[in-house]
């Protein structure tokens, strides 16, 4: 699992690659917990490389959403496709973090 | 046909190292019989949740030598695999709590989530005890 952070203007943007599974997923919310942006500011978690989420991945990524919710910012989650999306359907996470299938609109939303 | 010579087993004691081992198991055995492949995400999705729940129940029994055993079969309706632990009896089917997936996000508890997607993502899942413990037959096909 790495993480790559980058920025788009203000909007900070997280794109993972491998998989976040049992072993994987302190590593993965570690790096994440990193990478939120000082003094706040939106973020977007990009997930079209990941192949595998697994309960630990979507603990890790609850933390995250949760710590974003809290202090009033915006977190958002896109480019999951297949089983992994059909993991993060049957989890209800649609209806607590915003969903977006490619990255450009999940960054138009996050500068929104 | 049916290739029963595809048939698989694994047996190992129940410690966190001990998944990457699983994973790979699951991979080749799929890798072996390619009916199988498009089910590798949920097999390994669903031995991890079961897996970790072996793990978490036993650091909570103290009980530290474990063994989990998974069978790979293939059948003429898809792909059994049949997980076993040798654990106090514990039926995740039954006694687990339905987590709420409509509770706002500040509501939404951390975890609960991992025996949910064992209950969602076989085609077929069911569980017996056995004289050995705890044993899950799962069935991956494609009828649903």
């Amino acid at each position: 699992m790495e993480l790559r952070v980058s920025k788009h203007n203000a909007v900070t943007i997280a794109e993972v690659d491998g998989r976040i599974d049992g072993m994987t997923a302190k590593e993965f919310e570690e790096k994440m917990a990193e990478a939120i942006p000082e003094g706040g500011g939106p973020m977007v978690c990009d997930l079209s490389h990941v192949s595998y989420v697994s309960s630990a991945g979507l603990r890790a990524i609850l933390v995250i959403a949760k710590r974003f919710s809290k202090d009033g910012n915006f977190f958002s989650v896109c480019g999951h496709s297949g089983p992994v999306a059909e993991v993060l359907r049957i989890s209800g996470f649609e209806k607590i973090i915003p969903m977006h299938e490619s990255r450009a609109d999940a960054v138009e939303k996050a500068e929104g | 046909m049916v290739d029963m010579a595809k048939k698989r087993q694994l047996e190992l004691p129940a410690k966190a190292e001990n998944l990457e081992k699983i994973f790979d198991w699951i991979e080749a055995s799929c890798a072996a019989y390619d009916p199988a492949k498009q089910f590798m995400f949920g097999m390994q999705l669903v031995v991890e949740e079961l897996f970790l729940n072996v793990l978490n129940h036993s650091a909570e029994t103290a009980s530290a030598d474990g063994r989990v055993s998974l069978t790979f079969s293939p059948q003429p309706n898809g792909i059994m695999l049949v997980f076993s632990d040798d654990g106090s009896p514990f039926d995740p089917l039954s006694e687990a709590p339905e987590p709420d997936t409509d509770a706002a996000i500040e509501d939404r508890k951390i975890g609960g989530l991992g025996l949910k997607l064992v209950r969602e993502i076989p085609s077929q899942l069911s569980y017996n005890r056995t004289d050995w413990g705890n044993q899950l037959t799962l069935i991956f096909n494609e009828g649903e």
